[in-house]
């Protein structure tokens, strides 16, 4: 039987492995083909990085640091009502005391909220 | 060959974007009523003025929420039956929504306008510039309210969507120009304070008979300070020459304010810390 007799082709082809997978296909009672899970699948694996990656930016972006250029950091108010202070500092103290107030009061960072009221400035009928 | 399971990945990627960013949303809308800080130092009659109008805009803009979503409904009615009575009904449901979102921006600046009327730190000339754009804008507001009023047929609010479409710009300008020197001012009130402050520090400081070699420690942080309050001063002068100038108030215009005004922030915070510990170093030592 030489190679280019038909039959030897057909047996040729029929004996490939993509021969045999497309037999495995169509047969009925051939073993289901394995599905594998979730986590070894690239594409699943992939999607979960990114997702995960969205879930960090946002809940940076929600609870990150609004002061992060602010180093100093100032003591307690409770500890500084503590300390014990000489009758000429005690107004100061106070002073200091507003002082602080006024400061936190003044934080831009607690105006970026701040907006036009949120309402629709082009309501049309048609 | 994209399968269906990875369109359904995205989709969900996406829609988790979505509900967090809708979320941010919310809230920062919520803190917009907050329409003036609780914590402003006024005295009682201004409290309770002022309390009264965030009662009434919080339930103004109830309403008005509530005219907007009956106006959809008409609207959309209106477009899918084509019948003279669902005209009526959306030209109605329009003219009730313009009323109520008029009333609703009325009361915003009444509340911006008691803000500057109170804040401290304001020069006379600032003062009255912002009021004189508020009550122009008031002004307009009121004339535009009354135009509502006589309106009640469909080319009427086709031109009223019209005059508020430049009405609006004129409202948006007064509003960020006040709240633009608003934040301005309640850091300059902080510089002189804290100015303030440090020469009553001093003053003291050198009352104290401690040494040549104390003395020296403390003018060298004395200086440290007022390198750094004078940074903060001078910020502060540069942005509020800068508001003088300009004409074109926005909130991306106002956004990009605050963050510039983060950096003379930390100077001050940065000031207040090495005065406190000017003070306190004392009793330390």
């Amino acid at each position: 039987m030489s190679k280019k007799d038909p039959e030897h082709q057909t047996q040729f082809v029929q004996e490939s492995p993509l021969w045999q997978e497309r037999e495995s296909l169509l047969d009925p009672d051939a073993e289901p083909a394995l599905v594998k899970p979730w986590y070894r699948r690239p594409k699943t694996l992939v999607m979960a990085g990114v997702a995960t990656l969205f879930l960090i930016i946002a809940l940076f972006w929600l609870f990150g640091t609004s002061r992060i250029d602010q180093e100093a950091e100032p003591m307690p108010e409770e500890i500084l009502e503590e300390i014990e202070l000489s009758p000429e500092q005690e107004p100061l103290m106070e002073e200091l005391i507003q002082l602080r107030q006024q400061l936190l009061h003044s934080d831009p960072s607690q105006r970026r909220g701040e907006a036009f009221p949120p309402i629709d400035l082009d309501l049309r009928l048609e | 060959m994209i399968s269906k399971t990875y369109i359904l990945q995205v989709l969900m990627v996406l829609v988790t974007s979505f509900v967090l960013g809708s979320w941010q949303l919310a809230q920062a809308q919520e803190s917009v009523e907050e329409v003036i800080p609780s914590d402003q130092v006024v005295d009682e009659q201004i409290e309770e003025r002022r309390q009264a109008i965030i009662d009434r805009y919080r339930q103004e803009i109830e309403g008005y929420r509530a005219a907007v979503r009956e106006f959809r409904l008409a609207r959309t009615q209106f477009g899918q039956l084509q019948t003279l009575a669902s005209l009526e009904a959306a030209v109605q449901a329009t003219r009730r929504v313009f009323l109520v979102r008029t009333i609703v921006l009325g009361t915003y600046l009444e509340s911006v306008v008691l803000r500057v009327e109170i804040a401290e730190g304001l020069t006379p000339a600032e003062r009255s510039l912002l009021l004189s754009d508020l009550r122009e804008a008031q002004r307009d507001l009121t004339f535009h309210y009354q135009t509502i009023e006589e309106a009640h047929d469909r080319e009427a609010m086709a031109d009223l969507a019209d005059d508020f479409e430049e009405l609006a710009p004129t409202l948006i300008n007064a509003t960020y120009q006040a709240l633009s020197y608003l934040v301005l001012v309640e850091l300059r009130v902080t510089y002189e304070q804290a100015r303030q402050f440090e020469e009553n520090l001093q003053e003291y400081h050198q009352t104290l008979d401690d040494g040549a070699l104390k003395r020296a420690e403390r003018n060298r942080a004395y200086r440290e300070v007022d390198r750094t309050l004078t940074r903060a001063g001078d910020g502060l002068e540069r942005i509020g020459e800068s508001l003088a100038l300009d004409d074109d108030f926005h909130l991306r215009r106002y956004h990009r304010l605050v963050e510039n005004l983060q950096p003379i922030f930390a100077d001050l915070s940065r000031s207040v810390a090495f005065l406190e510990e000017l003070l306190t170093d004392e009793e330390n030592n």
